[in-house]
């Protein structure tokens, strides 16, 4: 963005400001799968307040452009959460919260997905169990930088993403 | 003690002759044949002399090398004589069902049926209880590998193809597809009246991953179930591969609002079963622990309950206090939520510099906060109109389902483990316990409110003990079974040996089993555990409350309207981590 004197006139592109709206009211869909989710809403209440970010948590899956993976995936839940990814309009992020949701966490059983990865692409990844408040705040930053650089053409160490392949039995 | 005694159960014998009585430290078991058991069950239950009226748990153990091969177990209690008992019986494929006993064996029946593939005669609709129908295996029979069969391909979809992580594998355990949720949602119900209403499972309203089917007329609800599993991740099978110790962090993961409480009730357990004392001091922390823990779990309950109903103004309060509560349990214990704070004999850290000043001011300040929200509440025209005459519970239904609990208490009956089994310094604390008179959603509202003003008073009086007590050891390391502290273990070769010894083969139990519970924000959480004398326990079942509680839901919110199963749904409370496991 150029600014010109004191003139008051902002020289942009379109592209840049759709960035700049994007990353500034990311709008999260309130889902919440485990332990995690009570941190996610403590990142929403009193303390840490992501209204000031310009973050809200919508009900609905149409309204919202981010969708914070909070708690343990197991396999059951992940059709109905990779239909709610599928129900959200484009351009969509997925921030992956806690150890289970990025690898399985502590759960190495035969109910649980190793990763959501596996089922949705994911944009960030924040560790711990549970990650605090300020490291979801930090990961939506990580997630507004992400959306900025990719807009100034610079690839944050981008993650190549596949596309995305039905899951077949292996035929023995 | 809270058994049978053993006279009493002697006494079983001339009805019937068959009876193996067993007695073991921390339980009391009777064995009889498949045939009797139900002839066993209706006479402790309705002979007077027994009156084994209130059903508890119902579960099953596997031994593969045993014929018949599965143990099936079920845990009652008497509310007159305050006794448990644990009836048993073998079989190898099928039970009869116990529901027209008591209703509340429905889903615990189901669960048996889900994991070991016990087929119940005459149960109303025996369908799988965590996981989808059409799934092959029954996961917690012993020989079935906890990590699953991984037969389906389903790589990372972010995967960097030069960069594998260590123990990355591309192939997974088969997720179900969406027809096979479909299957499973149509077995559970039919479509009896105008439309069936899917409530959940990701639905911000049903406190995480609850999965409601309405059967619907209108507005009104004729027929509901509900489906479970969405977070089931296996604990009792993962708890079957680890010590003793290793899986306290996994009962701060079931119910994750009162981490704190579990941990309690676990540790508990194994102590028992072990037969360790922890320290004074320990006693005092926990039982302070477990009172904050308390106040923190019912104002995430009044909060969210709230912003169910509509106020989201209760929601930001007490997530103010929330926080504050959060800060002290950090400070104490290092982490915010699932704090892992507990060690077998004691706890982990010692209470630090100042926290003791900083839980009398919170305690100071905390009941004109409580006063806050009852200004706000109590006598608002639509929370009570939300509230009243919602779910109301009878003393009959407390027994049949084995409700516990706030659930229980405000049907007035003063059912508390505290009271009844008081472990750490419940003896020796003075704190009241409040009971309703209808049983409604409204009931257990100001019950909750009442509850954290004993929590306070438990809290003051543990402050006090604790300033007493202030340079007493707060882990009791020198028993056997107790980790050393990590002072100890640089400082010493044989605490290093022994912290090795407990770490890799885990502490040793002696062979018998324990049925000893806590009381948890939820209600009743018990642990049951079978060891055979090796480190890590055999079968670990875990009594959730939350799950018993929320088993009532379908009867209770039969003709009502939808808007009350929320109203309802709240002021059950139940947390899904803990009724899934
Ligand atoms: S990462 Fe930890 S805190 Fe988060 S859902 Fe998993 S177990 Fe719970």
């Amino acid at each position: 963005m150029a600014i010109t004197g004191n003139s008051g006139i902002i020289l942009t592109t379109v592209e840049e400001v759709l960035s700049w709206g994007r990353r500034n009211s990311l709008w999260p869909v309130s889902v919440g799968l485990a332990c995690c989710a009570i941190e996610m809403m403590h990142t929403a209440a009193s303390r840490f307040d992501t209204d000031r970010l310009g973050i809200i948590f919508r009900g609905s899956p149409r309204q919202s452009d981010v969708l914070i993976v909070a708690g343990t995936v197991v396999n059951k839940v992940a059709p109905m959460l990779k239909l709610i990814y599928e129900q959200m309009p484009d351009p969509k992020w997925v921030i992956s919260m806690g150890g289970c949701a990025s690898g399985g966490g502590p759960f190495p059983t035969y109910s649980t997905l190793q990763g959501v990865d596996r089922i949705i692409p994911v944009d960030v990844y924040i560790p711990g169990c549970p990650p605090t408040p300020q490291a979801l705040l930090w990961g939506i930053m990580q997630l507004q930088k992400k959306i900025k650089e990719k807009q100034e053409g610079k690839q944050l160490k981008e993650i190549p993403i596949r596309i995305p392949t039905e899951s077949k039995p292996i035929s023995k | 003690m809270l058994w049978i005694n053993l006279q009493k159960a002697e006494s079983l014998r001339s009805a019937f002759p068959t009876l193996k009585i067993k007695e073991y430290k921390n339980a009391t078991t009777v064995e009889i044949e498949k045939e009797k058991i139900l002839d066993l069950l209706k006479y402790l239950k309705e002979n007077s002399e027994y009156s084994f009226k209130m059903f508890i748990d119902f579960t099953v153990v596997d031994y593969p090398l045993h014929n018949p091969r599965f143990q099936a177990v079920y845990i009652l209690y008497s509310p007159e004589y305050n006794e448990r008992i644990i009836v048993k019986t073998w079989t190898d494929e099928t039970l009869p069902s116990i529901v027209p006993l008591w209703k509340g064996a429905k889903w615990a029946e189901r669960e048996a049926y889900d994991m070991f593939g016990i087929k119940f005669e005459g149960h109303e609709n025996l369908v799988r209880m965590f996981l989808w129908e059409t799934y092959p295996y029954y996961p917690l029979r012993k020989d079935f590998p906890k990590e699953g069969i991984k037969d389906t391909y389903l790589p990372s979809l972010n995967e960097r193809d030069n960069i594998p992580s260590h123990d990355y594998d591309p192939y997974h355990t088969a997720i179900p597809t969406l027809e096979d949720l479909e299957i499973t949602e149509r077995k559970r119900i039919e479509k009896k009246n105008q439309i069936v209403l899917n409530w959940g499972p990701l639905h911000p309203g049903t406190h995480g991953t609850i999965w409601f089917l309405f059967d619907l007329e209108g507005e009104t609800i004729k027929n509901c179930d509900i489906i479970l599993g969405q977070l089931h991740r296996g604990i009792e099978k993962l708890a079957e591969d680890l010590t003793y110790t290793q899986i306290i962090p996994y009962t701060d993961r079931m119910d994750y609002i009162s981490a704190l409480c579990s941990n309690i009730a676990y540790v508990n357990a194994v102590e028992k079963l072990l037969g360790v004392e922890p320290t004074e001091k320990a006693k005092w922390i926990r039982t302070m622990m477990a009172e904050l823990q308390r106040i923190n779990s019912h104002l995430l309950w009044l909060g969210t309950t709230a912003l169910d109903l509509g106020a989201l103004t209760m929601f930001l309060y007490t997530f103010r206090e929330r926080e504050k509560l959060m800060d002290i349990i950090e400070g104490i214990a290092g982490i915010r939520l699932n704090s892992s704070y507990l060690r077998i004999g004691g706890v982990r850290y010692d209470l630090p510099e100042g926290a003791i000043d900083v839980i009398k001011h919170f305690v100071k300040d905390f009941p004109s906060r409580i006063k806050d929200y009852e200004d706000l509440l109590t006598k608002n025209r639509i929370w009570i109109k939300r509230n009243k005459d919602v779910g109301v519970v009878s003393k009959e239904d407390v027994y049949q389902y084995g409700l516990t609990g706030i659930m229980a208490r405000s049907a007035g009956v003063p059912y508390d483990i505290r009271y009844i089994q008081p472990t750490d310094a419940y003896s020796e604390v003075d704190f009241e316990i409040p009971l309703g008179t209808v049983g409604d959603a409204y009931d257990r509202y100001l019950l909750r409110m009442e509850e954290m003003k004993q929590s306070v008073k438990i809290i003051q009086q543990c402050i006090k003990k604790l300033e007493e007590l202030k340079d007493d050891k707060y882990l009791a390391t020198e028993n056997p079974y107790v980790l050393p502290t990590l002072q100890e273990t640089y400082l010493s070769i044989e605490a290093m040996v022994k912290d090795f010894n407990l770490r890799i083969y885990g502490e040793k139990a002696p062979e018998g089993e324990i049925y000893l519970s806590g009381e948890n924000p939820r209600g009743e959480l018990g642990f049951y555990m079978v060891s055979k004398g090796e480190g890590r326990p055999y079968r670990l079942r875990i009594r959730s409350g939350a799950f018993y509680n929320l088993q009532i839901f379908p009867k209770l919110i039969k003709g009502r309207t939808v808007a009350d199963a929320v109203a309802l749904l709240g002021s059950i409370d139940p947390v899904v981590g803990e009724t899934d496991r």
